[in-house]
């Protein structure tokens, strides 16, 4: 009786995990298979490419400006104390979790037109290329942010000590001793906050809206191509499909090498 | 092994059937253009105070509707802003019957704080503007009044205009929000939509009629046909030319 109810057991995760790999794949393998042959043609058509440019451009120069601003972030909040630090972690934290159409509306009231600091500004921002990377930093940076704030938090301080007894100014000591530890949280982060810029729709739609070679990412071509041209919009998921796996099996592949000597 | 995954696929499907019946069966669903979103909210209520049925609205680009109707969404009733999509569904075998219930016509709509007073600004440079994308009706109607612009004020306004263009954007509705906004200066829209802003008149040689046609999906969806057929009042309270 016991060993049949194992059995029971066994065979619900068995069909629960089936019906889960089942509900994952079939999706994913639909897109390929309707794309069919056309895939290549369509690698050709305009507005595909000029979706393609914008989105590698885009997310490549929020993630540099996520290293150059979320660098000094995350070690302020990993090494500093300073007042209220939690609820700033908390509010950099926030977009995260905030829908980003949430994100696009609020970009808008502050960068619009008629936003609080867009109506002093010398140009408009919105509708440019400049409000998309706004809209993918917004949403994007905090993954960066998080992923180098905990490497900071578990990073062996006595290592930098040794460094600083050693004559180290504690500049070159960032540098050379603790940056180069931080290199698999680094990849992670600046990894995780490039594929969710890459895939960053709701906010732009709002904030930057939706022109062909200005605005159109990737994400806003394939929602256009719905309403016209089917098979561009699947080829350019084909892409992001592609591009996404190649990420994760990435970081997966990076994080465990590096993991092995660290 | 195959035995599971059958079994597996068996049950997931009929799942999704369960829940694909979920929607409510004394409730018509309704998929309509979205600049019909106004009149049909008040048709619905009527409908709902006279019949005592409920009925649930999704508004979208037709062209979208359209789409999702065609991939199997559930709908009773589909209301489009071109006679196009609907005969896509028709030959499809998705709709059999159709009638024109209303007409409209585009304007351009301006922001509160912009300096255009006439169309031939529209070719002046800085200038914003939002158009709703080709794939639209709305979208399709906006190229052929810009081209047929081009006849009164010379060959290059289409261009001219086209470089203003700072937004394709889905629907008409989201076209507008952007000049209820302030984010855009002009957009091209139904005379319908414009209704909190200012706007610009296009002369009736260079403008186009959009004909709305309505069509049942389902039987049950004859009866709200019907209801929108015989009050074509209410559309014309809402600015749409009737039929």
């Amino acid at each position: 009786m016991a060993s049949l109810r194992i059995e029971i057991w066994k065979i619900v995760i068995f069909a629960s995990f089936l019906f889960y790999i089942c509900y994952i794949t079939l999706p994913i393998l639909s897109v390929f298979v309707r794309v069919g042959s056309d895939f290549i043609t369509q690698l050709s058509n305009p507005v595909v490419v000029s979706a393609i440019k914008l989105s590698i451009i885009t997310s490549s120069v929020t993630a540099l400006v996520a290293i150059v601003v979320g660098t000094p972030v995350a070690y302020a909040l990993a090494r500093w104390r300073f007042r209220y630090k939690h609820a700033l972690e908390t509010l950099i934290e926030l977009p995260i979790v905030l829908p980003p159409a949430v994100a696009g509306v609020a970009l808008l009231m502050a960068f619009g037109r008629n936003g609080l600091v867009g109506s002093y500004a010398p140009m408009d921002i919105a509708f440019t290329t400049l409000a998309v990377i706004m809209a993918q930093s917004f949403v994007a940076t905090p993954f960066y942010v998080r992923s180098m704030k905990s490497a900071f938090d578990n990073l062996d301080t006595k290592i930098e000590g040794v460094a600083r007894t050693l004559g180290a100014s504690e500049f070159r000591t960032f540098v050379s001793i603790t940056l180069p530890l931080t290199v698999p949280s680094f990849v992670g982060g600046l990894v995780m906050c490039w594929a969710r810029a890459l895939g960053e729709f709701g906010a732009t739609l709002m904030f930057a809206g939706n022109f062909i070679g200005r605005t159109q990412t990737m994400p806003l071509a394939i929602y256009s191509a719905l309403q016209t041209d089917l098979q561009s919009a699947l080829s350019l998921s084909v892409i992001l499909i592609i591009l996404s796996f190649t990420i994760l099996v990435f970081v997966k592949i990076f994080g465990r090498r590096v993991g092995a000597f660290v | 092994m195959l035995r599971w995954l059958a079994i597996t696929t068996m049950v997931a499907i009929m799942a999704v059937m369960m829940l694909g019946c979920l929607h409510d069966n004394n409730e018509i669903t309704v998929f309509a253009a979205a600049s019909l979103k106004e009149p049909f909210e008040k048709l619905a209520d009527n409908f709902e105070e006279d019949t005592g049925t409920q009925v649930g609205l999704n508004f979208e680009s037709s062209t979208t509707l359209r789409i999702q109707i065609e991939n199997g969404a559930y709908a009773d009733v589909f209301a489009s802003a071109d006679p196009l999509q609907i005969e896509i569904l028709r030959n499809k075998g998705i709709v059999n019957e159709s009638y024109v219930f209303a007409k409209n016509e585009l304007v351009v709509a301006i922001s509160n704080n912009t300096n255009i007073s006439s169309l031939e600004d529209l070719a002046n440079q800085k200038l914003r503007i939002v158009i709703a994308q080709p794939g639209s009706p709305i979208g399709k109607y906006t190229q052929e009044v810009l081209l047929n612009l081009n006849n009164m004020y010379g060959e290059d306004f289409y261009d001219k205009v086209m470089k203003n263009v700072v937004s394709e954007e889905d629907n008409v509705k989201s076209a507008y929000a952007k000049i209820l906004l302030g984010e855009a200066d002009a957009a091209f829209v139904y005379r319908t939509d414009s209704v909190h802003t200012k706007f610009i008149e296009i002369p009736k040689e260079y403008n186009v009629i959009a004909e709305y046609e309505i069509a049942p999906i389902t039987p049950r969806g004859r009866e709200f046909v019907r209801y929108v057929l015989s009050n074509k009042d209410v559309l014309r309270g809402y600015g749409f030319i009737e039929d």
